[in-house]
């Protein structure tokens, strides 16, 4: 009989999956400890916010499912049998994952400043759109709580942050798509669209003055 | 296009796999092989006969025996 080709992967997909439950207590604490962390050194930022500006701090543990297929990079997607121990999830540094969403962008080098004081030793590598960096991100360990996973924080500006959450959702299954000129183009006009706006609140923030409270009375 | 390029000749599109595959042709190129190839050598590909009856992956890293039969399992 035949094998089915998702037989032949098998072993290696399960060899991960207990690889991944094995590593959910570590992953766990890496999420708790680095959200608690951001979210206190990040603390002194949110309570000086003006009315117009906004901090979300945000963390989640990256799926089971979603870490084998991320994984599984090679081209083809496929695991090959023919070297079943050249695959573990501590490959991979966004198994527990923190993102800083603000608004607006300006006060996104006040918050990565105050991040990286404190995570000095962890590796940049910015998320990118073509030369143009759109969210500094970092991993690295939380030696306290564990010495295999790794944890990763980004900050985001809040409205791409957002409109990656729906673009995630929407392209998760094509990624042929996703990469494809016509949808780069597209995404290249929201990110355009998105920088002009916070721009623009940015600028009237700077210029507008409330009018006086006696104003209406005024002839 | 390259996409443009790859439907006019009767290339479809595996989601799961990211490849575009021609059944009939037997010929298959991966997504990354796509992207780092040019519109016109894309076009030689696609016009170059074959050896045999297997099929030809056009994968910028060589897949393995084994990879090759799970993906002409899964092609068809």
């Amino acid at each position: 009989m035949k094998l089915d080709s998702l037989d032949n992967e098998r072993p290696i997909v399960n060899l991960l999956r207990e690889e991944y439950f094995d590593l959910l207590p570590d992953i766990r604490r890496v999420v708790w400890q680095l959200e608690t962390e951001i979210r206190y050194l990040t603390l002194p930022i949110l309570h000086s916010l003006k009315r117009h500006e906004q901090l979300v701090v945000k963390s989640r543990i990256k799926e089971c499912e979603s870490a084998v297929k991320t994984l599984r990079k090679q081209e083809g997607r496929f695991f090959d049998p023919e070297k079943p121990g050249g695959y573990s999830l501590l490959d991979l540094p966004d198994l527990a994952g923190v993102r800083v969403l603000v608004f607006p962008n300006s006060k996104l080098v006040e918050v990565d400043n105050a991040l990286h004081e404190h995570f000095r030793e962890w590796t940049y590598k910015p998320v990118k759109d073509g030369n143009t960096v759109l969210a500094p991100k970092y991993y690295g360990f939380c030696d306290e709580v564990s010495s295999k996973v790794r944890g990763e924080y980004q900050i985001v500006p809040m409205l791409i942050g957002l409109f990656w959450d729906v673009e995630h959702s929407a392209m998760y299954k094509s990624r042929g798509a996703a990469n494809s000129g016509e949808m780069k183009k597209y995404r290249a006009d929201v990110y355009d669209a998105l920088f002009r706006f916070e721009e623009g609140i940015e600028t009237f923030e700077q210029t507008y003055t409330e009018p006086p409270s006696n104003a209406s009375t005024q002839v | 296009m390259k996409k443009d390029i790859l439907k006019e000749a009767e290339y479809w599109y595996n989601f799961d796999r990211d490849i575009f595959y021609n059944r009939k042709a037997k010929k298959a190129f991966s997504l990354e092989f796509v992207d780092d190839h040019r519109e016109e050598e894309l076009r030689e590909h696609i016009q170059e006969p074959i050896d045999g009856n297997g099929w030809k992956f056009y994968f910028n890293v060589t897949p393995s025996e084994s990879v090759k039969q799970m993906l002409e399992q899964v092609l068809g």
